[in-house]
């Protein structure tokens, strides 16, 4: 069941019991097509919120005994809230129904109510009371990363808060409600297949977008424009969203293999822009900064790769490639042999496709890399105290210098950052900040707005750029100098 | 001239091929040299020298590529390397070329690709997969007698595609395997899910990806658990996987905790990943010769699952290391 690892293989080198005589390719069907996606739960139903009512109504005319249970999911939202939040948790309250003769009534603000009447199945009353507690703890703990502080769970004896439970019940009902969210079924999946070939006839330069990342200076009282200093230009790969109805992200692997599917044509475009002296490379060997590019492995690899390595070492471009931490885990051969392959060609590592449980999880010494990109999240700064504290020293042992705060979208995410030291952040609240300084010293400003300098500045579109009348400081950060002392 | 296309599988990898061409490169340096780039990956390089000098660096250096294989894989330099002496051997050149002509299709190192993969998505409802199910005893050998403790069950990926698809390689390491083996994942997990599918059976391992812990199939593959199975289920994870998506990681592993099961990790794959802080139950470590000779490198040793304990001697030391749980030949299935 599954793909067995490959490690285990070399010892299964005698036949055993197992071993079939001549495999077959086409059987009888032993589970029609259907079998999956029958697995899928009943959303839950329009009538969802009276049936709670009712069954609230009935509880409460003998409340002794009885118990109500809570999951306010309604309380998270997207990003931070995930697809099988809601299905995880739902499995975890219908067994415990089962198993107390209660029932989980699934709201549609995504709320999750058991109800039970204090009865486990053989009769004994405090098995249930036990169930309960049990619970309550596993979705605490569940829940406790993304919880933000946010209390997610509510426990209530009908007996002791008869009124706390009636209340809530009430606030559920559509008159009351403020809004009530569809039920989030996934998408059906679109095919990667199609998906790849799409990809494959838009041009690159729609699919590509550019980032300036930036160090922050010590600078007290200073506006975080004038502490700014120009890091690198990292080039983005943004793949085109599937899906717009829904919020969530999209599959992390299906992403992973678009991204890993545009290698070789992103190596084919950077060496058009250094050769035709582009907008990606050409801004940068003017400013001396690096120029950050996602790769795999395997794309380091690539003749056109050491193409583009030795011409950017002719001409002075600096490079660094970035490589997600689970494409170095997913062949590590590979990926030392293409680590010094790095090395030899002059360009810097730079490890990214870190969030915060990863950075606790990995020791990534080994790969000497030169920056580490730790992705920002709201959850960050109100994480329990003992995922901070693993955080805080994992970022040490790396060393604050070496650590890249990305998708830093705002002031919470500069205060999170340099509260531990790390003074280096990518993402579109920097972006803001320095279209904001190009537009206070541009003569040609009048008509642009914030979100057009910051969009022009992230494209390499020639048509999106176009639309600027100084694109000589459309590629820059504005720097200014430390005030002397 | 170079075939790369008849490099062995272990051998084919990207970075091997690299080696292979950097083996010839001090050829392209010679006198009058030009390479080209033929067909199916084929490298062919002329150059004008009076001495086999550096033809027989060439090749030493691919041979030492070459004895990284077991010697039961072993390929003759002769294989993979054609050499002519022009313009006297041209004709059998021409031959060459003319005979070669354009790329086969479905050559045995033509990999999975995105339309290959809907493919076998297509084709798992109507398979028959239990040809392809390996199982082999784990054993509690902390007891005096070693019992089994559970059966250690997989799907034999390279096999089934073989059977579905002759001719094509599939790269474990790549993305498109770890999607392919997502949906067999699911696809089975789901057919466990089927009344009485698990009735009588014991305890069993089985890999399961984190995204498949935390689809529906594997919900409702748990709603219908038999309660004597309860507890005695683990579940495989692998690092690569674990670090695509950390959080969502940490949230299956606390669920499936949560629902009594346990979570092995084998340690040859865990490289950057720090085995503690991943909070797995089980550690699986194969034991070989190095670590033989230095019991240090073990983990921790209470929740260790020691491999390939092929003999009566191999027991005795993992017994003397304290490990609690064995698989290998020295346990017949």
């Amino acid at each position: 069941m599954g793909a067995g690892p490959q490690s285990g293989r070399g010892e299964w080198s005698k036949p055993d019991s197992m071993t079939p005589a001549r495999p077959t390719t086409v059987a009888t069907p032993t589970a029609p097509a259907s079998i999956l996606h029958s697995a899928i739960q009943p959303p839950p139903r329009a009538d969802a919120e009276r049936l709670l009512m009712d069954a609230a109504a009935r509880s409460l005319r003998l409340p002794k005994g009885k118990l109500a249970i809570v999951l306010h999911l309604s309380r998270m939202a997207p990003p931070v809230l995930r697809p099988h939040h809601g299905p995880v948790a739902r499995a975890l309250m219908e067994d415990a129904a089962q198993r107390s003769g209660g029932h989980v009534f699934p709201l549609r603000s995504r709320d999750l109510v058991l109800l039970c009447d204090g009865l486990a199945a053989d009769g004994r009353r405090d098995t249930s009371a036990d169930l309960v507690t049990g619970l309550s703890r596993a979705l605490a703990r569940l829940f406790e990363a993304d919880a933000a502080g946010t209390p997610l769970v509510s426990v209530w004896r009908l007996d002791e808060h008869p009124g706390l439970f009636l209340n809530y019940v009430t606030t559920q009902q559509p008159e009351h409600a403020q809004s009530l969210s569809q039920h989030d079924v996934p998408d059906a999946p679109v095919s990667l297949r199609v998906l790849l070939a799409a990809v494959a006839e838009i041009d690159l330069r729609l699919l590509l977008a550019q980032i300036t990342a930036v160090r922050l200076r010590p600078g007290r009282g200073l506006p975080v424009a004038a502490r700014l200093v120009p890091l690198y230009r990292a080039l983005l790969f943004q793949p085109p969203v599937p899906s717009s109805e829904t919020a969530y992200p999209a599959d992390p692997l299906g992403g992973h293999t678009l991204a890993q599917a545009q290698d070789e044509r992103i190596v084919a475009y950077l060496l058009q822009d250094l050769r035709a002296g582009g907008p990606l490379t050409r801004p940068m060997i003017a400013l001396n900064m690096p120029v950050h590019v996602r790769l795999s492995p395997a794309g380091v690899i690539s003749p056109g790769f050491a193409r583009f390595a030795r011409m950017a070492a002719d001409r002075a471009c600096g490079v660094a490639v970035e490589w997600h931490v689970a494409d170095v885990q997913s062949d590590p051969e590979l990926s030392s042999f293409a680590r010094g392959l790095l090395s030899q060609a002059g360009c810097d590592l730079v490890l990214g496709g870190i969030d915060h449980a990863a950075l606790t999880m990995t020791g990534l010494q080994p790969l000497q890399p030169s920056l580490v990109k730790l992705g920002w999240s709201p959850k960050l700064p109100t994480l329990p105290p003992g995922h901070i504290a693993a955080i805080d020293r994992a970022i040490g042992a790396i060393g604050q210098a070496r650590i890249v705060l990305v998708n830093a979208d705002g002031e919470a995410a500069l205060a999170w950052g340099q509260e531990r030291g790390v003074t280096r952040f990518e993402g579109p609240y920097m972006d803001a900040v320095q279209a904001a300084s190009r537009i206070a010293i541009c003569h040609s400003a009048r008509a642009c707005s914030l979100r057009q300098c910051t969009t022009r500045a992230g494209s390499l579109n020639p048509i999106l750029r176009g639309g600027c009348g100084n694109p000589g400081l459309l590629d820059m950060t504005p720097f200014f100098p430390e005030p002397a002392l | 001239m170079l075939h790369m296309d008849r490099l062995p599988p272990p051998l084919a990898k990207p970075h091997h091929q690299r080696l292979a061409r950097t083996a010839l490169a001090r050829l392209q340096d010679l006198d009058h040299a030009q390479s080209f780039e033929l067909s199916r990956g084929r490298l062919a390089i002329v150059w004008r020298s009076r001495t086999a000098h550096d033809i027989d660096v060439a090749m030493a250096d691919l041979g030492h590529l070459l004895s990284d294989l077991p010697r039961s894989q072993a390929v003759p330099l002769g294989q993979l390397v054609s050499l002519f002496d022009l313009p006297a051997q041209a004709p059998w050149l021409l031959d060459v070329l003319d005979n070669e002509g354009l790329a086969a299709p479905g050559t045995v190192h033509q990999g999975l690709d995105p339309p290959l993969l809907e493919h076998l998505e297509q084709l798992l409802p109507n398979a028959d997969l239990s040809p392809f199910v390996r199982s082999r005893p784990v054993m509690d050998i902390a007891r005096a007698t070693p019992v089994p403790a559970w059966d250690d069950r997989s799907i034999a990926l390279p096999e089934l595609a073989s059977a579905l698809c002759p001719g094509r390689h599939i790269d474990e390491s790549s993305v498109l395997f770890r999607l392919l083996s997502r949906s067999i994942e699911r696809y089975v997990v789901a057919q466990s899910a089927a009344p009485r599918a698990l009735s009588g059976s014991h305890a069993f391992a089985v890999p399961l990806s984190v995204a498949t812990i935390l689809s529906p199939a594997f919900l409702a593959f748990d709603a219908a658990l038999p309660a004597g199975l309860r507890g005695h289920v683990l579940l495989k994870l692998s690092a690569s996987d674990i670090l695509s998506d950390a959080s969502n990681y940490l949230f299956a592993r606390d669920f499936a905790q949560a629902r009594g099961y346990r979570l092995i990790l084998p340690a040859a794959s865990t490289g950057l990943l720090d085995i503690a802080a991943t909070g797995v139950d089980l550690i699986e470590v194969m034991l070989t010769v190095g670590l033989q000779r230095d019991a240090g490198m073990l983990p921790d040793r209470s929740r260790l699952i020691l491999t390939c304990v092929d003999d009566g001697a191999a027991l005795a030391w993992a017994r003397m290391q304290g490990c609690p749980f064995a698989a290998g030949m020295a346990f017949p299935a």
